[in-house]
């Protein structure tokens, strides 16, 4: 069983199996999710590396015919899967962000309190404040302070993928799963949305789905190498580059597959 | 060496796709000119009536009818579409929001979008015997302005709910997912954020349901309208309404004038409601 090393893990995946349909996606996942680092999810295009991610925080339900149909997810030791769990709260927890950026039809200002509010996680009085501390948290506050109020659409794509990022941090979640954030961004705005994860790893576990290898070295601690719907390695990102133990993976990280 | 095949002008495949052409361009030109038609007679024969005391007073003259105006019947009109709308509104964008985030299964939103479309295409006057026998007979609420105009709503109740259901559904799925991923419920998002998205697709099927209400004459004939009345309209009193007074003019050969000048205005109203319903669709997203 491919497995990252042993530090204290907030998720724990055991013999995952996801199918859509009669067709698997998914077989046989089992790894760990170390506290309060990167870990960069890779893989081919199809591969399961989106699947896998949506199955961490039971988003992967929200997708017609898709089912998780074996195995369990611990969330700090509790089956996230069992019947007794709340999903919604599971939800708060980890958080995910998507690869395009979707900013809802209101103001920058209620899109960071979306989440907040259902959660009641802010009282009305201070709402902007609170928005503030998010939006400071992101790097945006400076460029959004004199137009909260404005329509949230009117923001170029990464600001509004921080924008995105600023409202799961403001449903105070500990996980932050993110699938392929850079993908719709330019190089400036991926610059900083990977100077960002490296500065949120010192409070939250992320987990990072990513095309992009030189992506993964820079802002992953540890790694995870899908193939064909199953997990090939998992180890330190360094050694997974370095010296893979699997020969898919030697070829994936040398450019031969992908 | 092979027979040399006959110029494209006039082979048959050239001849059939001409005439193919043609015949197509024809049938969507009368598309154009049915309606226009229709308008253009009604204008011709009705314009001459046409003014202010026609729409403003109620009819007069002997028979009654032949003379005055329309004005009753333009305000019961509009009382008994508002007061259908006030009903089905909130039932069919409700019925709306079950279909599309709530029904638990694909088969329970066929089953229940065919019981939709069924009873969007029961005859309007199986309606009015309908909304007689249960609420004029059997819960006494007597020909009044209440029992037409719930049997109103529940002739627009169907549209509104099919409009608002397809509406809702056209909203990008990854923006339910984003909200949902933040772990809020399901009502929270159709409440901050579906029914903002969807709202012109709502109006639209609501503009276009009480449209169709309001140019009915069968369900309102025998449960709301009355061919005369002085007073504004009340809840438990009966109403002139625009298509039964056309109905009355004609089927009593009252005033031949009057009516077409009355059945300019309904097709007018109608029209523009029509036109407002489309407006309000282009501001759906894009993908509707």
């Amino acid at each position: 069983m491919p497995n990252s090393p042993s530090l204290a893990p907030t998720l724990e995946v055991r013999d995952l199996q996801v199918h859509y349909g009669r067709s698997s996606a998914l077989t046989n996942i089992s790894c760990r999710i170390p506290s309060r680092q990167v870990t960069a999810v890779m893989g081919p295009s199809g591969c399961g590396k989106s699947t896998f991610i949506k199955t961490l925080n039971r988003t992967l339900e929200l997708t017609p015919r898709a089912r998780v149909r074996g195995g369990s997810v611990l969330y700090r030791g509790h089956d996230i899967y069992a019947s007794a769990c709340n999903v919604d709260d599971i939800r708060k927890q980890i958080g995910i962000i998507h690869q395009r950026p979707v900013s809802f039809p209101m103001s920058i200002k209620e899109n960071v309190l979306f989440g907040a509010r259902f959660h009641k996680l802010v009282r009305r009085a201070d709402e902007t404040d609170y928005a503030r501390k998010y939006l400071e948290r992101v790097g945006l506050w400076n460029e959004v302070r004199d137009r909260l109020g404005a329509h949230a659409g009117t923001l170029s794509g990464g600001q509004q993928q921080r924008l995105c990022l600023a409202r799961t941090l403001a449903n105070q979640p500990t996980v932050i799963l993110m699938d392929e954030p850079c993908s719709a961004l330019d190089p400036a705005a991926t610059r900083r949305i990977e100077e960002l994860i490296i500065e949120l790893e010192r409070d939250y576990t992320i987990v990072i789905v990513t095309h992009n290898m030189s992506q993964a070295r820079r802002v992953s601690r540890n790694a995870l190498f899908f193939y064909d719907g199953r997990l090939m390695e998992a180890g330190p990102t360094q050694q997974i580059f370095e010296d893979p133990r699997e020969s898919l993976t030697r070829e994936f990280v040398t450019g031969q597959i992908g | 060496m092979s027979k040399p095949q006959s110029p494209p002008s006039l082979s048959v495949a050239y001849l059939g796709d001409r005439f193919a052409t043609v015949l197509v361009w024809l049938t969507g030109l009368l598309a154009l000119a049915l309606p226009l038609a229709i308008l253009g007679f009604l204008a011709v024969r009705g314009m001459h009536v046409m003014c202010w005391e026609f729409l403003l007073s109620g009819p007069s003259g002997v028979p009654l009818g032949s003379a005055g105006g329309i004005g009753p019947a333009i305000l019961g009109t509009l009382y008994l579409v508002g007061m259908g709308l006030a009903v089905a509104l909130p039932l069919g964008v409700g019925g709306g929001i079950y279909l599309s985030e709530f029904a638990p299964c694909a088969f329970w939103v066929r089953l229940l979008e065919f019981a939709a479309e069924c009873l969007g295409a029961i005859p309007a006057v199986i309606y009015g015997l309908f909304g007689y026998a249960l609420l004029v007979v059997f819960l006494a609420m007597n020909i009044s302005l209440l029992a037409g105009g719930l049997t109103l709503g529940m002739m627009m109740f169907p549209i509104i709910l099919i409009g608002s259901r397809a509406a809702l559904a056209a909203v990008p799925s990854l923006e339910r997912e984003s909200a949902l991923a933040l772990g809020v419920s399901r009502s929270w998002v159709a409440r901050r954020i579906l029914l903002p998205r969807a709202w012109p697709g709502i109006a639209a099927s609501a503009v276009l349901a009480a449209g169709h209400a309001a140019g009915s004459a069968a369900p309102v004939m025998f449960t709301a309208s009355t061919v005369f009345t002085v007073t504004n309209p009340a809840m438990t009193t009966p109403v002139m309404t625009l298509p039964t007074h056309l109905y009355n003019l004609v089927s009593e050969a009252v005033s031949f004038d009057h009516a077409y000048g009355t059945a300019l205005v309904l097709v007018v109203g109608i029209l523009l409601v029509n036109a407002l319903s489309m407006l309000l669709r282009r501001r759906l997203p894009e993908h509707y």
